[in-house]
């Protein structure tokens, strides 16, 4: 089955096993882009790396890029530690992320559902006015490339903050409200996806699944609080968990993580500081130690992370990467089984899988 | 299934959107400008010529759904925007800033620029390029070369109407394709052209520039290693 959306042509199907139209049994059939990210990852030198992290998955570039600066900032030790502000900026733009990924998702599954596109119309909005502030701010509204080891490619401009405190301080919770009242009571919708696709949250752990997939069936687990970088100690926020693990809950989970977001936000708007935006000088050149890291961020799909072992010299020996969407997407048959055809879309999308992360 | 309160209040929210939107333009005095036409009489709008586009700035503040009408309307350019890389020439001397030190090539991660150095006639080398080539459709628009260069020769264009029919011949850029002036530099990037950090560095790279294009080209024959970029209009 499938390619079901224009942008799984050639790199994702599904074998399914039918009886009728009951799944019997589901097998993913990861294909290829042919992009090689981890290999190509050996060849380029580390700072090459960060602009092919922002293709992993291509709608968080911002907190891939913090994962793999997390993980060689670990290898390069104190010399690398970000400065304050830029410690801030890092969380804004992790946060705005998040929100801007899980709009898309919820719009997008709507759209899986069959609500052919008023709803994803209505959540791009507000991403649109984020991927503004991304372009304002990095160069590019989706290929940011916008951190460097110890800190981050440039200051905001000016005017930027201000714009992006608008925007926290009394937009997308308006938004976010919205888009529940028009979407959460919805009977079309619960009739759809209540009680479909439940994942157990013992198969949610030993699936590995993680992220909102993980959350929704009732593990409150996040990497921001199991084990915090950057300054995500510094803030409030709560880990908003679903009861029953189903299709319904991995919708419902992600608008209540946005307005974690949002209070985030709040936070570090108000208390970012002012300073310098980097540590030590910028070098294309950069002095990476012997030795291994994993640094891991909560992405909006869940735990990113990179495993980068150095042996010293300009490039990475080995850089692997745990993507949330490929590994995701192994519970996927679990979910699936019991179901109909026309469920199996709609299970897929509450996944919220995006391609470049599932091929690397 | 039941129709119930859940679809109404949904409706609700789409009727109030689909309101406001129009409302919004009316108010705004757009409702009746932007769309575009052609230039018969049935056509009724007018579109706007070339470079006389609406830009519509999207903020906290805006309602309704928003659609930018491209190429009718516009989003507004950010300085730091950035498409394909360009080279730098200085308006004052004609001199290109690029010293061919391999630099960018180096950091460019998809390894799209390569370049050769100039020669004096007497057989040495020059820090001019004698070529400089990139390969428009392998660049992925990373800006890493702009950011490394020293000697700010390499800077990236925000022009994104790069439509072509062909893809093997013109999207290789070479250096009389790459060259724009410091005017042209200067007039998109504001910012960063009066910025202390730009301003002292050209004025450190100048000084650098200058010693080493004398020392290579002992004092004769300086204007024929000179790259021409005479046939850039920026
Ligand atoms: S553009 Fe800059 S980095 Fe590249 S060769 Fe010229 S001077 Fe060196
Ligand atoms: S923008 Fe990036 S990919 Fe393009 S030429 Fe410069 S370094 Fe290479």
């Amino acid at each position: 089955m499938g390619p079901q959306h224009p942008s799984t042509h050639g790199v994702f199907r599904m074998n399914v096993r039918v009886d009728g139209e009951t799944i019997v049994g589901l097998k993913p059939v990861m294909g290829y882009l042919h992009r090689n990210h981890e290999k190509i990852g050996e060849r380029n030198t580390f700072l090459m790396n960060m602009p092919f992290t922002d293709r992993l998955d291509y709608l968080t570039s911002m907190g891939n890029n913090f994962g793999y600066a997390l993980a060689v900032e670990q290898l390069m030790g104190d010399e690398a530690k970000p400065p304050e502000r830029a410690e801030y900026i890092r969380v804004i733009m992790a946060e705005l992320t998040r929100v801007a990924s899980h709009m898309w998702s919820v719009g997008f599954l709507l759209n899986d559902l069959g609500a052919f596109f008023t709803p994803a119309l209505y959540a791009i909005e507000e991403r649109e006015l984020i991927l503004d502030l991304f372009e304002w701010a990095s160069g590019s509204r989706m290929m940011c490339n916008y951190f460097r080891f110890g800190g981050l490619a440039a200051d905001l401009p000016p005017g930027w903050i201000e714009r992006c405190r608008a925007i926290v301080e009394d937009r997308i919770d308006r938004r976010i409200d919205e888009l529940d009242r028009y979407l959460s009571g919805n009977e079309i919708l619960l009739d759809r996806t209540k009680g479909v696709g439940i994942l157990s949250p013992e198969d949610a752990v030993n699936y590995s699944t993680s992220g909102p997939v993980l959350r929704a069936s009732n593990v409150p687990y996040d990497v921001r609080r199991a084990a915090p970088y950057g300054i995500y100690d510094r803030f409030e926020f709560a880990i908003p968990t679903g009861r029953r693990g189903d299709l319904y809950d991995r919708y419902y989970i992600r608008i209540l993580e946005m307005r974690e977001s949002v209070k985030i936000l709040k936070q570090a708007v108000r208390q970012i500081p002012e300073g310098p935006i980097m540590a030590g000088k910028k070098s294309y050149q950069i002095k990476v130690p012997a030795g291994e890291a994993y640094g891991r961020v909560e992405n909006p799909k869940g735990e990113l992370g990179f495993y980068v072992v150095s042996d010293g010299t300009s490039t990475a020996y080995r850089y692997h990467v745990r993507s949330p969407s490929f590994i995701n997407l192994t519970a996927l048959e679990r979910m699936c089984l019991g179901h109909t055809i026309a469920d199996v879309v709609g299970i897929l999308g509450s996944l919220d899988i995006v391609l470049g992360e599932v091929d690397r | 299934m039941s129709i119930g309160q859940g679809v109404l209040r949904g409706h609700w929210v789409t009727l109030s959107r689909f309101i406001l939107t129009f409302t919004r333009d009316f108010r705004d005095g757009f409702a009746f400008k932007r769309r575009a036409g052609g230039s018969l009489l049935v056509d009724f709008f007018q579109a706007p010529a070339r470079g006389e586009e609406r830009v519509v700035r999207q903020d906290a503040a805006t309602d309704g759904l928003f659609t930018v009408e491209y190429p009718e309307e516009r989003l507004p350019v950010y300085e730091r925007f950035r498409m394909l890389p360009v080279l730098v020439y200085d308006d004052e001397d004609g001199n290109v800033r690029c010293t061919s030190c391999n630099i960018c090539a180096k950091v460019c991660p998809p390894q799209c620029i390569w370049m050769s150095q100039a020669k004096s006639p007497k057989g040495t080398v020059v820090p001019l390029p004698e070529d400089f080539f990139i390969d428009m459709d392998v660049c992925m628009n990373c800006g890493l070369c702009a950011e490394y260069c020293p000697f700010d020769a390499i800077k990236m264009d925000q022009n994104f109407e790069l439509a072509n029919y062909e893809r093997h011949q013109t999207h290789i850029f070479s250096l009389q394709d790459l060259l724009v002036s410091s005017a042209y530099y200067s007039k998109t990037h504001p910012e960063a052209w009066s910025g202390a950090e730009e301003t002292a560095e050209r004025a450190k790279v100048a000084k650098k520039k200058d010693q080493r294009l004398q020392k290579a080209l002992g004092g004769v024959a300086r204007t024929a290693a000179k790259a021409s970029p005479q046939a850039v209009e920026a």
